[in-house]
Protein backbone atom coordinates (compact mmCIF):
# COMPACT_ATOMS: atom_id res chain seq x y z
CA UNK A 1 0.00 0.00 0.00
CA UNK A 2 1.30 3.44 -0.77
CA UNK A 3 -0.05 6.90 -0.08
CA UNK A 4 -1.71 8.82 -2.85
CA UNK A 5 -2.73 12.46 -2.96
CA UNK A 6 -5.14 13.61 -5.65
CA UNK A 7 -6.28 17.18 -6.12
CA UNK A 8 -8.32 19.28 -8.47
CA UNK A 9 -9.29 22.92 -8.60
CA UNK A 10 -11.63 25.21 -10.46
CA UNK A 11 -12.35 28.93 -10.51
CA UNK A 12 -15.93 29.91 -9.75
CA UNK A 13 -17.72 33.12 -10.58
CA UNK A 14 -20.83 34.04 -8.57
CA UNK A 15 -23.66 31.55 -9.09
CA UNK A 16 -21.36 29.22 -11.03
CA UNK A 17 -21.73 25.48 -10.74
CA UNK A 18 -18.50 23.83 -11.85
CA UNK A 19 -16.37 20.76 -11.40
CA UNK A 20 -12.56 20.68 -11.33
CA UNK A 21 -12.75 18.11 -14.09
CA UNK A 22 -15.94 17.41 -16.01
CA UNK A 23 -14.66 14.02 -17.08
CA UNK A 24 -13.34 13.26 -13.61
CA UNK A 25 -10.43 11.37 -15.15
CA UNK A 26 -7.78 13.50 -13.49
CA UNK A 27 -9.32 12.68 -10.12
CA UNK A 28 -8.80 8.95 -10.51
CA UNK A 29 -6.14 7.09 -8.62
CA UNK A 30 -3.10 7.68 -10.88
CA UNK A 31 -1.96 4.10 -10.20
CA UNK A 32 -5.26 2.81 -11.67
CA UNK A 33 -5.51 0.51 -8.65
CA UNK A 34 -8.04 0.11 -5.85
CA UNK A 35 -7.70 2.72 -3.17
CA UNK A 36 -8.95 3.89 0.17
CA UNK A 37 -9.85 7.53 0.70
CA UNK A 38 -9.20 8.57 4.29
CA UNK A 39 -9.67 12.29 4.13
CA UNK A 40 -11.05 14.96 1.83
CA UNK A 41 -9.73 18.49 2.08
CA UNK A 42 -11.57 21.49 0.71
CA UNK A 43 -10.08 24.93 0.41
CA UNK A 44 -11.37 28.13 -1.13
CA UNK A 45 -8.62 30.61 -1.62
CA UNK A 46 -10.24 33.97 -1.66
CA UNK A 47 -11.56 36.50 0.80
CA UNK A 48 -15.01 35.20 0.04
CA UNK A 49 -16.76 34.87 3.36
CA UNK A 50 -19.91 33.05 2.33
CA UNK A 51 -20.63 29.41 1.79
CA UNK A 52 -19.45 27.33 -1.13
CA UNK A 53 -21.69 24.32 -1.67
CA UNK A 54 -20.40 20.92 -2.71
CA UNK A 55 -22.09 18.06 -4.50
CA UNK A 56 -20.15 14.79 -4.38
CA UNK A 57 -20.83 11.58 -6.28
CA UNK A 58 -19.19 8.21 -6.72
CA UNK A 59 -20.16 7.33 -10.26
CA UNK A 60 -23.91 7.83 -10.21
CA UNK A 61 -24.21 7.21 -6.48
CA UNK A 62 -24.62 10.42 -4.49
CA UNK A 63 -22.51 10.95 -1.38
CA UNK A 64 -24.32 14.20 -0.71
CA UNK A 65 -27.95 15.12 -1.05
CA UNK A 66 -27.30 17.52 -3.88
CA UNK A 67 -25.39 20.63 -2.92
CA UNK A 68 -24.46 20.74 0.76
CA UNK A 69 -22.74 23.65 2.53
CA UNK A 70 -19.10 22.57 2.41
CA UNK A 71 -18.37 23.62 5.98
CA UNK A 72 -20.89 21.02 7.12
CA UNK A 73 -18.99 18.25 5.35
CA UNK A 74 -16.84 17.00 8.15
CA UNK A 75 -16.92 14.88 11.23
CA UNK A 76 -15.66 15.59 14.74
CA UNK A 77 -11.91 15.48 15.05
CA UNK A 78 -9.32 16.87 17.35
CA UNK A 79 -8.60 19.80 15.10
CA UNK A 80 -12.25 20.64 14.50
CA UNK A 81 -11.81 24.22 15.43
CA UNK A 82 -9.50 24.71 12.49
CA UNK A 83 -12.47 24.14 10.27
CA UNK A 84 -13.80 27.44 9.07
CA UNK A 85 -15.68 28.45 5.99
CA UNK A 86 -12.71 28.39 3.65
CA UNK A 87 -10.83 25.35 4.92
CA UNK A 88 -12.55 22.06 5.60
CA UNK A 89 -11.01 18.67 6.36
CA UNK A 90 -13.37 15.76 6.28
CA UNK A 91 -11.65 12.82 7.97
CA UNK A 92 -13.87 9.88 7.10
CA UNK A 93 -14.53 7.78 10.18
CA UNK A 94 -14.94 4.91 7.75
CA UNK A 95 -12.54 5.16 4.83
CA UNK A 96 -14.14 4.94 1.42
CA UNK A 97 -13.00 2.11 -0.83
CA UNK A 98 -12.79 2.74 -4.57
CA UNK A 99 -12.34 0.14 -7.26
CA UNK A 100 -9.82 0.74 -10.06
CA UNK A 101 -11.04 3.51 -12.31
CA UNK A 102 -13.62 4.81 -9.86
CA UNK A 103 -13.36 8.36 -8.66
CA UNK A 104 -15.24 10.90 -6.61
CA UNK A 105 -16.80 13.53 -8.81
CA UNK A 106 -17.21 16.91 -7.10
CA UNK A 107 -19.14 19.95 -8.21
CA UNK A 108 -19.03 23.31 -6.46
CA UNK A 109 -21.58 26.10 -6.27
CA UNK A 110 -20.52 29.68 -5.54
CA UNK A 111 -23.58 31.01 -3.74
CA UNK A 112 -22.51 34.67 -3.92
CA UNK A 113 -23.79 35.08 -0.35
CA UNK A 114 -20.53 36.44 0.98
CA UNK A 115 -19.26 38.41 -1.97
CA UNK A 116 -19.23 38.45 -5.72
CA UNK A 117 -15.54 37.97 -6.46
CA UNK A 118 -14.48 34.87 -8.37
CA UNK A 119 -12.84 32.28 -6.15
CA UNK A 120 -10.77 29.17 -6.64
CA UNK A 121 -12.10 25.96 -5.12
CA UNK A 122 -9.71 23.12 -4.35
CA UNK A 123 -10.46 19.56 -3.40
CA UNK A 124 -7.83 17.03 -2.30
CA UNK A 125 -8.28 13.32 -1.70
CA UNK A 126 -5.81 11.84 0.77
CA UNK A 127 -5.74 8.09 0.54
CA UNK A 128 -3.87 4.85 0.06
CA UNK A 129 -3.44 2.92 -3.16
CA UNK A 130 -3.49 -0.85 -2.89
CA UNK A 131 -0.75 -2.97 -4.39
CA UNK A 132 -0.62 -6.59 -5.48
CA UNK A 133 -0.22 -8.22 -2.09
CA UNK A 134 -2.59 -5.97 -0.17
CA UNK A 135 -5.83 -7.52 1.05
CA UNK A 136 -9.00 -6.47 -0.73
CA UNK A 137 -12.03 -5.76 1.43
CA UNK A 138 -14.84 -8.27 1.21
CA UNK A 139 -17.89 -7.24 -0.81
CA UNK A 140 -20.51 -5.73 1.44
CA UNK A 141 -17.90 -4.92 4.07
CA UNK A 142 -17.08 -1.40 3.02
CA UNK A 143 -19.01 1.76 3.71
CA UNK A 144 -20.08 4.85 1.85
CA UNK A 145 -20.76 8.19 3.49
CA UNK A 146 -23.90 10.15 2.85
CA UNK A 147 -24.52 13.73 3.89
CA UNK A 148 -27.84 15.57 3.74
CA UNK A 149 -28.45 19.10 4.90
CA UNK A 150 -31.02 21.71 5.75
CA UNK A 151 -30.29 25.38 5.26
CA UNK A 152 -32.86 27.25 7.32
CA UNK A 153 -34.23 30.62 6.22
CA UNK A 154 -32.21 33.60 7.34
CA UNK A 155 -33.78 36.24 9.58
CA UNK A 156 -32.75 39.52 11.14
CA UNK A 157 -32.48 39.96 14.89
CA UNK A 158 -35.09 41.87 16.90
CA UNK A 159 -37.94 39.41 16.47
CA UNK A 160 -38.88 35.79 17.11
CA UNK A 161 -39.34 33.16 14.44
CA UNK A 162 -40.05 29.49 13.99
CA UNK A 163 -38.78 27.29 11.19
CA UNK A 164 -39.02 23.63 10.40
CA UNK A 165 -37.17 21.36 8.00
CA UNK A 166 -39.08 19.07 5.69
CA UNK A 167 -38.98 15.30 5.39
CA UNK A 168 -36.79 15.63 2.34
CA UNK A 169 -33.98 17.62 3.98
CA UNK A 170 -32.21 15.46 6.56
CA UNK A 171 -32.95 12.02 5.25
CA UNK A 172 -31.86 8.57 4.20
CA UNK A 173 -33.11 8.16 0.64
CA UNK A 174 -31.66 4.67 0.27
CA UNK A 175 -33.27 1.26 0.75
CA UNK A 176 -30.60 0.40 3.34
CA UNK A 177 -30.16 1.69 6.88
CA UNK A 178 -27.92 4.70 7.35
CA UNK A 179 -25.80 4.83 10.48
CA UNK A 180 -25.75 8.48 11.48
CA UNK A 181 -22.41 9.29 13.13
CA UNK A 182 -22.89 12.97 13.65
CA UNK A 183 -25.15 15.92 13.09
CA UNK A 184 -23.74 19.34 12.51
CA UNK A 185 -25.26 22.70 13.23
CA UNK A 186 -23.82 26.11 12.55
CA UNK A 187 -25.14 29.65 12.51
CA UNK A 188 -23.73 32.46 10.46
CA UNK A 189 -24.16 36.09 11.29
CA UNK A 190 -24.18 37.85 7.97
CA UNK A 191 -21.37 36.22 6.10
CA UNK A 192 -19.30 35.19 9.12
CA UNK A 193 -19.54 32.19 11.33
CA UNK A 194 -20.74 32.73 14.88
CA UNK A 195 -19.48 30.65 17.78
CA UNK A 196 -21.11 30.49 21.16
CA UNK A 197 -22.73 33.88 21.04
CA UNK A 198 -26.17 34.89 22.27
CA UNK A 199 -27.77 33.55 19.14
CA UNK A 200 -26.68 30.05 20.17
CA UNK A 201 -28.50 30.35 23.47
CA UNK A 202 -31.59 31.93 22.00
CA UNK A 203 -32.06 29.34 19.31
CA UNK A 204 -33.98 26.30 20.51
CA UNK A 205 -34.01 23.01 18.67
CA UNK A 206 -36.44 20.13 18.56
CA UNK A 207 -35.87 17.10 16.36
CA UNK A 208 -37.97 14.02 15.70
CA UNK A 209 -37.53 11.08 13.37
CA UNK A 210 -39.89 9.47 10.87
CA UNK A 211 -41.75 7.71 13.70
CA UNK A 212 -42.19 11.00 15.53
CA UNK A 213 -39.79 9.72 18.18
CA UNK A 214 -37.75 12.40 19.83
CA UNK A 215 -34.19 12.86 18.64
CA UNK A 216 -33.66 16.17 20.44
CA UNK A 217 -36.22 17.06 23.06
CA UNK A 218 -38.22 20.27 23.00
CA UNK A 219 -36.31 23.46 23.53
CA UNK A 220 -32.81 22.03 23.52
CA UNK A 221 -30.44 24.94 23.26
CA UNK A 222 -28.55 25.09 20.00
CA UNK A 223 -25.51 25.77 22.15
CA UNK A 224 -25.98 22.51 24.03
CA UNK A 225 -26.27 20.42 20.90
CA UNK A 226 -23.86 22.20 18.60
CA UNK A 227 -21.65 24.29 20.85
CA UNK A 228 -18.56 23.07 19.03
CA UNK A 229 -20.39 22.55 15.76
CA UNK A 230 -20.86 18.82 16.19
CA UNK A 231 -23.32 16.52 17.84
CA UNK A 232 -21.86 13.03 17.92
CA UNK A 233 -24.62 10.55 17.36
CA UNK A 234 -24.84 6.83 16.84
CA UNK A 235 -28.21 5.83 15.57
CA UNK A 236 -29.47 3.96 12.54
CA UNK A 237 -31.88 5.73 10.26
CA UNK A 238 -34.00 3.11 8.47
CA UNK A 239 -34.61 3.03 4.74
CA UNK A 240 -36.33 6.24 3.68
CA UNK A 241 -36.11 7.51 7.24
CA UNK A 242 -35.67 11.17 8.07
CA UNK A 243 -35.15 13.66 10.85
CA UNK A 244 -37.23 16.82 11.06
CA UNK A 245 -35.69 19.75 12.89
CA UNK A 246 -37.89 22.49 14.37
CA UNK A 247 -36.33 25.78 15.37
CA UNK A 248 -37.65 28.34 17.82
CA UNK A 249 -35.59 31.45 17.22
CA UNK A 250 -36.07 33.85 20.14
CA UNK A 251 -34.02 36.57 18.54
CA UNK A 252 -35.90 39.60 19.83
CA UNK A 253 -32.91 40.66 21.93
CA UNK A 254 -30.51 40.37 19.02
CA UNK A 255 -29.40 43.31 16.95
CA UNK A 256 -31.90 43.94 14.11
CA UNK A 257 -29.01 45.06 11.93
CA UNK A 258 -27.70 41.50 11.84
CA UNK A 259 -28.95 38.61 9.77
CA UNK A 260 -28.67 35.11 11.22
CA UNK A 261 -28.63 31.95 9.22
CA UNK A 262 -28.75 28.45 10.81
CA UNK A 263 -27.92 25.32 8.85
CA UNK A 264 -27.65 21.66 9.66
CA UNK A 265 -26.27 18.47 8.22
CA UNK A 266 -26.52 14.80 9.01
CA UNK A 267 -23.54 12.57 8.24
CA UNK A 268 -23.99 8.84 8.01
CA UNK A 269 -22.57 5.68 6.49
CA UNK A 270 -24.18 2.75 4.78
CA UNK A 271 -22.76 -0.50 3.53
CA UNK A 272 -21.66 -0.59 -0.05
CA UNK B 1 -19.37 -10.03 53.77
CA UNK B 2 -17.72 -7.38 51.63
CA UNK B 3 -14.39 -8.23 50.10
CA UNK B 4 -11.47 -6.63 51.89
CA UNK B 5 -10.09 -3.53 50.30
CA UNK B 6 -6.69 -3.93 48.81
CA UNK B 7 -4.28 -1.52 47.23
CA UNK B 8 -3.43 -2.19 43.63
CA UNK B 9 0.14 -1.50 42.64
CA UNK B 10 0.44 1.48 40.34
CA UNK B 11 1.40 0.02 36.96
CA UNK B 12 2.86 3.22 35.65
CA UNK B 13 3.43 6.78 36.62
CA UNK B 14 3.80 9.92 34.53
CA UNK B 15 7.28 11.11 33.86
CA UNK B 16 8.97 13.94 32.03
CA UNK B 17 12.64 14.27 31.27
CA UNK B 18 13.60 17.87 30.90
CA UNK B 19 16.74 19.65 29.81
CA UNK B 20 18.02 22.86 31.21
CA UNK B 21 17.06 26.03 29.34
CA UNK B 22 19.48 26.41 26.48
CA UNK B 23 20.34 29.91 25.37
CA UNK B 24 20.72 30.33 21.66
CA UNK B 25 22.40 33.23 19.97
CA UNK B 26 22.66 33.82 16.26
CA UNK B 27 24.57 31.11 14.45
CA UNK B 28 25.09 29.07 17.60
CA UNK B 29 24.97 25.32 18.10
CA UNK B 30 24.28 24.27 21.66
CA UNK B 31 24.46 20.82 23.20
CA UNK B 32 21.92 19.96 25.89
CA UNK B 33 23.26 18.48 29.08
CA UNK B 34 22.28 14.85 28.66
CA UNK B 35 22.06 14.27 32.42
CA UNK B 36 18.61 15.82 32.65
CA UNK B 37 17.21 13.86 29.73
CA UNK B 38 18.41 10.46 30.86
CA UNK B 39 16.40 7.68 32.46
CA UNK B 40 18.06 7.59 35.85
CA UNK B 41 15.52 5.24 37.37
CA UNK B 42 15.45 1.46 37.40
CA UNK B 43 12.14 1.41 35.56
CA UNK B 44 11.35 1.36 31.89
CA UNK B 45 10.23 4.66 30.41
CA UNK B 46 7.82 4.94 27.54
CA UNK B 47 8.05 8.36 25.95
CA UNK B 48 5.03 9.40 23.92
CA UNK B 49 5.77 13.02 23.10
CA UNK B 50 8.63 15.41 22.49
CA UNK B 51 8.14 18.92 23.82
CA UNK B 52 10.02 22.02 22.74
CA UNK B 53 9.47 25.23 24.60
CA UNK B 54 10.87 28.46 23.22
CA UNK B 55 10.98 31.79 25.00
CA UNK B 56 11.98 35.09 23.48
CA UNK B 57 11.63 38.71 24.44
CA UNK B 58 9.75 39.66 21.34
CA UNK B 59 8.84 37.88 18.15
CA UNK B 60 9.08 41.11 16.22
CA UNK B 61 12.81 41.55 16.48
CA UNK B 62 14.03 38.02 16.06
CA UNK B 63 14.64 36.06 12.94
CA UNK B 64 16.21 32.94 11.60
CA UNK B 65 15.18 29.42 12.42
CA UNK B 66 15.95 26.81 15.05
CA UNK B 67 16.78 23.21 14.22
CA UNK B 68 17.28 20.22 16.46
CA UNK B 69 19.33 17.03 16.22
CA UNK B 70 18.13 14.23 18.47
CA UNK B 71 19.55 10.87 19.46
CA UNK B 72 18.54 8.20 21.90
CA UNK B 73 21.71 6.51 23.08
CA UNK B 74 23.51 5.62 19.87
CA UNK B 75 20.40 5.78 17.69
CA UNK B 76 19.62 8.71 15.46
CA UNK B 77 16.11 10.03 15.89
CA UNK B 78 16.57 12.76 13.31
CA UNK B 79 18.45 12.98 10.06
CA UNK B 80 20.92 15.55 11.30
CA UNK B 81 19.39 18.90 12.13
CA UNK B 82 15.66 19.09 11.47
CA UNK B 83 13.74 22.39 11.59
CA UNK B 84 11.83 22.74 14.82
CA UNK B 85 8.77 23.89 12.93
CA UNK B 86 8.05 20.39 11.66
CA UNK B 87 8.36 18.78 15.08
CA UNK B 88 4.99 19.97 16.11
CA UNK B 89 1.36 19.19 16.25
CA UNK B 90 -0.07 22.45 14.97
CA UNK B 91 -3.25 22.17 16.95
CA UNK B 92 -3.16 23.66 20.42
CA UNK B 93 -5.98 23.57 22.93
CA UNK B 94 -4.73 26.85 24.33
CA UNK B 95 -4.75 28.92 21.21
CA UNK B 96 -7.00 26.97 18.89
CA UNK B 97 -4.23 26.98 16.35
CA UNK B 98 -0.56 26.17 16.54
CA UNK B 99 1.62 27.62 19.24
CA UNK B 100 4.01 28.86 16.59
CA UNK B 101 1.22 30.77 14.94
CA UNK B 102 0.24 32.19 18.31
CA UNK B 103 3.82 33.23 18.83
CA UNK B 104 3.98 34.99 15.49
CA UNK B 105 0.78 36.77 16.36
CA UNK B 106 2.43 38.45 19.30
CA UNK B 107 3.05 35.83 21.97
CA UNK B 108 6.43 35.88 23.65
CA UNK B 109 6.99 32.19 23.51
CA UNK B 110 5.50 28.95 22.44
CA UNK B 111 5.54 25.26 23.14
CA UNK B 112 5.38 22.70 20.39
CA UNK B 113 4.55 19.08 20.96
CA UNK B 114 5.30 16.19 18.65
CA UNK B 115 3.10 13.27 19.67
CA UNK B 116 4.57 9.88 18.81
CA UNK B 117 2.34 7.29 17.19
CA UNK B 118 4.23 4.60 19.12
CA UNK B 119 5.73 5.18 22.59
CA UNK B 120 9.50 5.12 22.59
CA UNK B 121 11.13 2.80 25.11
CA UNK B 122 14.01 4.27 27.09
CA UNK B 123 15.88 1.66 29.09
CA UNK B 124 17.21 2.43 32.58
CA UNK B 125 20.48 4.28 32.16
CA UNK B 126 19.78 5.20 28.55
CA UNK B 127 18.98 8.74 27.58
CA UNK B 128 18.53 11.37 24.92
CA UNK B 129 21.09 13.72 23.55
CA UNK B 130 20.16 16.87 21.73
CA UNK B 131 21.81 19.68 19.84
CA UNK B 132 20.09 22.90 18.86
CA UNK B 133 21.18 25.19 16.09
CA UNK B 134 20.07 28.69 15.22
CA UNK B 135 20.68 30.30 11.88
CA UNK B 136 22.64 33.50 11.51
CA UNK B 137 19.89 35.68 10.11
CA UNK B 138 17.60 37.82 12.21
CA UNK B 139 18.51 39.90 15.21
CA UNK B 140 21.13 39.31 17.85
CA UNK B 141 18.57 38.87 20.63
CA UNK B 142 18.90 35.67 22.57
CA UNK B 143 16.21 33.08 22.96
CA UNK B 144 15.86 30.19 25.36
CA UNK B 145 14.83 26.65 24.47
CA UNK B 146 13.82 23.87 26.82
CA UNK B 147 13.44 20.25 25.72
CA UNK B 148 11.09 17.79 27.34
CA UNK B 149 10.37 14.11 26.78
CA UNK B 150 7.11 13.07 28.37
CA UNK B 151 5.53 9.71 28.94
CA UNK B 152 5.35 7.20 31.74
CA UNK B 153 7.65 5.06 33.84
CA UNK B 154 6.55 1.49 34.15
CA UNK B 155 7.65 -1.76 35.72
CA UNK B 156 6.75 -3.64 32.56
CA UNK B 157 9.38 -3.67 29.89
CA UNK B 158 8.12 -3.93 26.28
CA UNK B 159 9.35 -6.72 24.04
CA UNK B 160 9.94 -4.44 21.12
CA UNK B 161 10.56 -0.81 20.54
CA UNK B 162 9.40 1.59 17.87
CA UNK B 163 12.13 4.11 17.26
CA UNK B 164 10.98 7.31 15.54
CA UNK B 165 12.98 8.85 12.76
CA UNK B 166 12.39 12.28 11.34
CA UNK B 167 14.01 13.62 8.24
CA UNK B 168 13.20 16.76 6.33
CA UNK B 169 13.86 18.70 3.19
CA UNK B 170 13.81 22.50 3.16
CA UNK B 171 13.45 24.59 0.05
CA UNK B 172 16.36 27.02 -0.17
CA UNK B 173 14.94 30.48 0.21
CA UNK B 174 15.13 32.57 -2.95
CA UNK B 175 15.24 36.30 -2.36
CA UNK B 176 15.70 37.32 -6.00
CA UNK B 177 13.24 35.56 -8.24
CA UNK B 178 9.46 35.72 -8.02
CA UNK B 179 9.29 31.94 -7.87
CA UNK B 180 11.81 29.16 -7.59
CA UNK B 181 11.91 25.37 -7.54
CA UNK B 182 13.92 22.70 -5.76
CA UNK B 183 14.14 18.94 -5.44
CA UNK B 184 15.35 16.88 -2.51
CA UNK B 185 18.15 14.36 -2.90
CA UNK B 186 17.85 10.63 -2.40
CA UNK B 187 19.30 10.95 1.09
CA UNK B 188 17.16 13.77 2.45
CA UNK B 189 14.12 11.61 3.20
CA UNK B 190 15.57 8.13 3.24
CA UNK B 191 15.33 5.05 5.40
CA UNK B 192 19.00 4.85 6.24
CA UNK B 193 18.65 1.80 8.41
CA UNK B 194 19.03 -1.87 7.70
CA UNK B 195 15.42 -2.66 8.53
CA UNK B 196 12.05 -1.69 7.09
CA UNK B 197 10.52 1.56 8.22
CA UNK B 198 6.87 2.42 8.71
CA UNK B 199 6.41 5.94 7.37
CA UNK B 200 3.53 7.35 9.34
CA UNK B 201 3.07 10.79 7.90
CA UNK B 202 4.45 13.77 6.08
CA UNK B 203 4.44 17.10 7.86
CA UNK B 204 4.72 20.43 6.12
CA UNK B 205 5.78 23.77 7.42
CA UNK B 206 7.72 26.76 6.29
CA UNK B 207 8.59 30.32 6.95
CA UNK B 208 9.27 33.59 5.32
CA UNK B 209 11.67 36.27 6.30
CA UNK B 210 9.15 38.32 8.20
CA UNK B 211 8.75 35.65 10.82
CA UNK B 212 10.75 33.87 13.41
CA UNK B 213 11.52 30.21 13.89
CA UNK B 214 10.00 28.91 10.75
CA UNK B 215 6.56 30.29 11.33
CA UNK B 216 4.19 28.02 9.61
CA UNK B 217 3.35 29.68 6.34
CA UNK B 218 0.65 27.13 5.81
CA UNK B 219 -1.21 28.68 8.66
CA UNK B 220 -0.28 32.15 7.51
CA UNK B 221 -2.18 31.29 4.39
CA UNK B 222 -5.28 31.36 6.50
CA UNK B 223 -4.96 35.08 6.79
CA UNK B 224 -4.10 35.89 3.22
CA UNK B 225 -5.83 32.87 1.68
CA UNK B 226 -3.45 32.61 -1.22
CA UNK B 227 -1.92 29.51 -2.69
CA UNK B 228 1.74 30.22 -3.21
CA UNK B 229 3.78 27.07 -3.06
CA UNK B 230 3.33 23.79 -4.90
CA UNK B 231 4.73 20.39 -4.02
CA UNK B 232 5.01 16.94 -5.54
CA UNK B 233 6.05 13.80 -3.66
CA UNK B 234 7.71 10.79 -5.28
CA UNK B 235 8.64 7.40 -3.93
CA UNK B 236 12.06 6.09 -4.98
CA UNK B 237 12.29 8.96 -7.39
CA UNK B 238 10.04 7.48 -10.06
CA UNK B 239 6.70 6.69 -8.45
CA UNK B 240 4.68 9.85 -8.23
CA UNK B 241 2.29 9.78 -5.28
CA UNK B 242 0.24 12.68 -6.59
CA UNK B 243 -1.78 13.39 -9.71
CA UNK B 244 -0.07 16.78 -10.10
CA UNK B 245 1.76 19.37 -8.02
CA UNK B 246 -0.39 20.26 -5.03
CA UNK B 247 -0.80 23.65 -3.44
CA UNK B 248 0.94 23.15 -0.12
CA UNK B 249 -1.92 24.40 2.01
CA UNK B 250 -4.66 22.64 0.04
CA UNK B 251 -2.90 19.36 0.78
CA UNK B 252 -1.66 19.95 4.30
CA UNK B 253 -4.18 22.40 5.67
CA UNK B 254 -6.63 22.09 7.25
CA UNK B 255 -5.61 19.17 9.30
CA UNK B 256 -2.53 19.09 11.39
CA UNK B 257 -0.26 20.28 8.63
CA UNK B 258 0.27 16.58 8.17
CA UNK B 259 -1.02 13.93 5.82
CA UNK B 260 -0.96 10.23 6.46
CA UNK B 261 1.50 8.08 4.54
CA UNK B 262 1.06 4.75 6.35
CA UNK B 263 3.55 2.98 4.15
CA UNK B 264 6.29 0.47 4.89
CA UNK B 265 9.47 1.20 2.98
CA UNK B 266 12.45 -1.09 2.56
CA UNK B 267 15.96 -0.30 3.80
CA UNK B 268 17.58 2.48 1.80
CA UNK B 269 14.30 3.43 0.09
CA UNK B 270 13.54 7.10 -0.09
CA UNK B 271 11.03 9.78 -0.98
CA UNK B 272 11.67 12.77 -3.17
CA UNK B 273 10.04 16.10 -2.44
CA UNK B 274 9.82 18.42 -5.38
CA UNK B 275 8.82 22.01 -4.78
CA UNK B 276 7.71 22.93 -8.28
CA UNK B 277 6.96 26.56 -7.53
CA UNK B 278 7.73 28.51 -4.37
CA UNK B 279 7.10 32.18 -3.84
CA UNK B 280 9.93 34.60 -3.22
CA UNK B 281 11.25 34.52 0.38
CA UNK B 282 9.29 31.40 1.26
CA UNK B 283 11.09 28.42 2.70
CA UNK B 284 8.68 25.48 2.89
CA UNK B 285 9.74 22.25 4.56
CA UNK B 286 8.45 18.73 4.18
CA UNK B 287 9.31 16.19 6.86
CA UNK B 288 8.90 12.44 6.91
CA UNK B 289 8.04 10.84 10.24
CA UNK B 290 8.68 7.12 10.40
CA UNK B 291 9.22 4.34 12.90
CA UNK B 292 11.44 1.31 12.77
CA UNK B 293 10.74 -1.73 14.86
CA UNK B 294 13.45 -3.05 17.08
CA UNK B 295 13.32 -6.28 19.08
CA UNK B 296 14.43 -5.86 22.66
CA UNK B 297 16.62 -8.47 24.33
Amino acid sequence: MKPVYISGEVTLSPNDVKSPDNSGLSLRNPFLAPMWIDRINFSFDDDYAGIVYTDLKLGTVPLTDGFVPTDLLCEPQEFSNQVGLRRVAWVLSRPLFLLPGEFLYPRFFHSAQGGTDPLAAHITYIGRSLEGGDPMPSPGKTFMPYVSSWVAPSHVGGAAYTDKSSESNLRNPFPDPLEVVCMRGRISKGSTLTTGSAVFQNTLVRAVNQDNSIVAKDNSEFFTLFGDGFWRTRFALPANGFVVVSLTENWSTLNPANTYWPRFSMIGYRTR
Amino acid sequence: MPAPLCVQPVPSSPVILSSEILTLSQGSIVQADSYGIQNKTDRAMLIDRFIFSVRANSPDYLGGAISVKLRLGAQDLTNGFVPLCVLTSPYSARTGTSEIYYFASGGLGFTTVLPLAHPLYVAPGNGFSAQLARTTDGSALLCGVNLGFAGCATVERPRKNFVPYISAFSHPRDTVNATSASTSTNTDMQNKFGVSMYVDKFIASGDDTSNFLGINIIESYLTDSALYDFVDIYYRGATRLTNKPHPLNALFWPGQCAVDARMVIAPNDWFITQFTSVAQYHKPVIAMVGYREEALP
